[in-house]
């Protein structure tokens, strides 16, 4: 990855107080207070990376050449590289230019990182049918194989997404699994005495 | 860890302090809305904590009304179990109301590439104390490293012969 010269530290300035408003300056971390409106807090402050110029009119100068074409002429700068880039290699995501070259390379991954995504949770849908199983029994040869097949995908689920490893616990699902292997007995204990 | 679990009335979240990014998981019946925010995208984060009043009053009024209808029943009645109920009351009242000025009600707004992500944890101090300590280590790391990596590549595409202003577009990466 380049970072030829459109990324620059910014020096975090202020931020607006959350109270009324109004625009506090604010240079180093620690406590934090509104003159006006008498709020009081703390701010912790860093020091992230930005792109200097996104638009190729701020940045550009009149002999400039797309990187990956350079016969042909610099339309804008991608915002992910810095480099120059031609129309034929730009696109717009999410209001920025990136190259396309970028896009096909590490940037996809790095950009959708920050995008929001749903995570299934088949452990909450294995409680609901836990609680089904308790207040609705007739319905348990239903319920029993829909709850057993969450069961192995929560299982499934926590070796393959770290973070849902991370969120639902083994000894959670432990307890889980004992709870539902202990109800599937009891009602295939009270059908078969039922049945006999 | 230093992972944050928020349980609202309503609203349940996990804030996570993961290796890459800080996960957000807003949790739903059979879904999460997972958010992340890059380290080293975040500019600042803002704390501020307020006394939940109306709850503590709620609590007084509920609690203190519930143990004084044992009180009075002991007054009438001079059953001893009653007044050891009222004191129970009590007791779980004080108890209650400690923790409530204790865990006040943390609002977090993390500015993060221009946007803001609002929080509001009540949890204990020590709780958002830890949280916020290893966020602001994950993100100097995060922004240092980045940082590193662009002095790296603009003395590798600057020449030390041709002294440039500070300001100046740099030639393509590639090129």
């Amino acid at each position: 990855m380049s970072f030829a010269g459109a990324l620059e530290t910014v020096r975090f300035s202020g931020f607006d107080c959350p109270s009324c408003g109004q625009r506090l300056f604010v240079d180093s971390s620690g406590p934090a207070s509104c003159p006006d409106c008498r709020w009081k807090g703390e701010a912790y402050i860093m020091r992230p990376l930005k792109e200097k110029a996104l638009l190729a009119q701020e940045a550009l100068p009149d002999k400039a050449v797309c990187a990956h074409h350079p016969t042909k002429q610099a339309e804008a700068v991608c915002a992910g590289t810095g480099d120059y880039i031609c129309m034929l290699c730009a696109v717009e995501l999410d209001g920025k230019i990136y190259s396309a070259e970028y896009l096909n390379r590490a940037g996809r991954d790095s950009l959708e990182k920050n995008y929001a995504r749903y995570m299934n949770r088949p452990d909450q849908e294995l409680n609901m049918y836990l609680v089904g199983l308790i207040f609705l029994w007739i319905l348990s040869p239903v319920l029993i194989p829909l709850a057993i097949h969450k069961f192995f995908g929560a299982l499934k689920q926590r070796k393959t997404d770290k973070l849902y490893a991370r969120v639902v616990t083994g000894s959670h699902l432990a307890v889980l699994g004992i709870f539902l292997f202990a109800l599937t007995g009891l009602y295939m204990l009270i059908f078969a005495s039922i049945i006999l | 860890m230093a992972d944050l679990k928020i349980a609202g009335l309503v609203n349940r979240m996990s804030l996570i302090v993961a290796d890459e990014a800080l996960v957000i998981l807003e949790h739903s019946s059979t879904k999460d809305r997972v958010i992340k925010i890059l380290y080293e995208n975040i500019e600042s984060i803002i704390v501020w904590k307020k006394t939940s009043w109306v709850s503590m009053i709620l609590a007084m009024v509920i609690l203190g009304g519930a143990a004084y209808i044992p009180l009075s029943a002991y007054r009438t009645l001079k059953d001893e179990s009653m007044l050891w109920v009222a004191i129970f009351l009590g007791v779980l009242l004080v108890a209650l109301e400690l923790v409530m000025v204790i865990r006040k009600k943390h609002y977090l707004r993390i500015n993060h590439g221009g946007e803001a992500f609002n929080v509001v944890a009540p949890v204990f101090p020590w709780q958002i104390r830890k949280f916020i300590g290893s966020v602001k280590e994950k993100t100097e790391a995060a922004q240092k490293e980045l940082r590193e990596k662009r002095d790296q590549a603009a003395h590798v595409h600057h020449e030390p012969a041709e002294a440039e202003p500070a300001s100046a577009p740099l030639p393509p990466a590639s090129a």
